[in-house]
């Protein structure tokens, strides 16, 4: 799809995952008003604790330029948050979409996903929905490191070096701070989004620094909800060749473990 | 934004939202600014003023809509397109760490508040208070030392107590709540999930055990 070397999809012994975020969205037709606690029903043996949702935000309203306006915060319902017993998955439902974020210390591979999400198409139904508009897996991967006088050397070990052909370029390298690198595409009815690069603590270099390399693949195109896990099952094959191709030879040895 | 609920209004007004942070902040699309064909100065301002209001870190602000009540015809022109793939580095980095890595303080900055709190008065409330009790101060510090870093970087609050003890507090997205107090000898702890039963937990010696199970509490906020 975007040129992306395939590799055959398999399951690494270690995963520096941070967060894995699943999103689907779709029309808005107002299904959470009437269909809340039915929904909660539908969800709640994998994710029994549940709540609210807040919308946040503020408006400002005036009636004419001769007064002064009214500024003032919102906090209207925006959907329901549910999460698992130990508190690593967390289901959010509002009328325009469905997120799964799921926590790096808890995701083993692809299919526990689909495990939580084997009720979807009864929630589908149950809502009257039956067009999706847009599927999205965003994996981020951070791995932490104590802070050390050239951080650069340690980013160079994660990304394959022809990502970071620049860090050689700059004088005085072990005084980066920051080096985060966004790279998008947009080809056909998908996007990525990728962003990877080092963050160190500010100040006087105590605490650790970060390497990060964040991968968010999209699909946009308006098809069945039938279509879901195969259009989610793609994503995440494509974001797996991303991945082995944004990472050093070491890396992979050290994710092989 | 909801174009039906927008043009019913007669209202002027302009609405920023940033709808379940979860949700919204997951995987990015273009958001839009419009602005009126013929702002009003001082509402222009306004607007662009009340995006650095809020702190970044707490709202982004996605979607503006200005519409003159008193121009019939609903003008709105769109004067600019951001796009959130091309974000700021950091806009990123604040929601890194504000969504993602969720890092509120660190193990230094929460060691030098609770010894800060030894050098507050008797009577610091004005309700005869202690200041923090010195065995007290040590047990915040000595669990600081046991709890994982992730554990610390999620303390929402710490302030010590009129008795001189020190509390500590998580809380996540859903409002669920675990409040520590640490004393001279024991700790006490509540935590609060939804679907459950409060959780007390009264007197608690400072040991292995102990720890590891609010430790395993803290974890589940």
């Amino acid at each position: 799809m975007f040129g992306f070397p395939s590799e055959p999809y398999k399951t690494y012994n270690r995963n520096f995952l941070k967060t894995v975020i699943f999103q689907v969205s779709f029309n808005n037709n107002n299904f959470l008003k009437n269909k809340k606690s039915d929904i909660i029903d539908l969800f709640k043996e994998t994710f029994p604790r549940y709540n609210d949702s807040l919308a946040q935000g503020f408006e400002i309203k005036f009636k004419n330029p001769n007064e002064t306006p009214v500024l003032q915060s919102i906090q209207n319902n925006a959907g329901i948050e549910m999460r698992s017993n130990d508190g690593q998955r967390v289901l959010t439902i509002n009328d325009v979409s469905l997120s799964l974020t799921i926590s790096g210390k808890v995701y083993k591979n692809f299919d526990l996903l689909k495990q939580d999400l084997s009720r979807i198409d009864k929630f589908f139904t149950l809502v009257g929905i039956n067009k999706i508009i847009k599927v999205a897996i965003r994996k981020v991967n951070i791995i932490e490191f104590q802070n050390i006088s050239d951080a650069t050397g340690v980013l160079s070990y994660a990304i394959t070096p022809e990502l970071l052909s620049n860090l050689t370029y700059f004088p005085k390298s072990e005084g980066i701070k920051q080096n985060i690198h966004s790279v998008s595409y947009a080809l056909d009815n998908y996007k990525l989004n990728l962003k990877y690069g080092l963050i160190l603590p500010q100040g006087n270099n105590i605490g650790n620094g970060q390497i990060i390399l964040d991968i968010d693949l999209i699909n946009n195109e308006e098809s069945n909800t039938s279509t879901i896990f195969e259009k989610a099952t793609f994503i995440n094959n494509q974001i797996f060749n991303i991945f082995n191709w944004a990472i050093s030879k070491n890396f992979k040895d050290l994710l092989n473990g | 934004m909801d174009k039906e609920l927008l043009l019913e209004s007669k209202e002027d007004y302009i609405k920023a939202a940033d709808y379940s942070k979860k949700s919204e902040k997951t995987c990015t699309e273009s958001s839009r600014l419009f602005i009126c064909k013929n702002p009003n100065i001082w509402v222009a301002s306004l607007a662009a003023g009340a995006i650095t209001l809020m702190p970044a870190e707490k709202t982004v602000a996605r979607n503006f809509e200005f519409l003159d009540s008193n121009d019939e015809t609903n003008v709105i022109e769109r004067l600019m397109i951001y796009s959130d793939n091309i974000s700021s580095v950091s806009d990123y980095v604040i929601e890194l760490t504000d969504t993602i890595l969720k890092t509120n303080n660190d193990k230094n900055t929460l060691v030098k508040e609770i010894l800060s709190f030894k050098s507050l008065n008797n009577n610091w409330d004005g309700y005869g208070s202690y200041p923090l009790e010195v065995e007290s101060a040590s047990n915040a510090l000595m669990l600081l030392d046991k709890f994982s870093e992730e554990i610390i970087s999620k303390i929402i609050e710490v302030y010590p107590n009129p008795h001189g003890t020190v509390s500590m507090e998580w809380e996540n997205s859903s409002k669920e709540t675990l409040v520590l107090e640490i004393g001279n000898t024991s700790m006490s702890y509540f935590v609060e999930i939804l679907g459950k039963e409060t959780i007390y937990q009264n007197n608690k010696p400072f040991n292995a055990t102990e720890i590891n199970k609010l430790s395993d509490l803290i974890s589940i906020i």
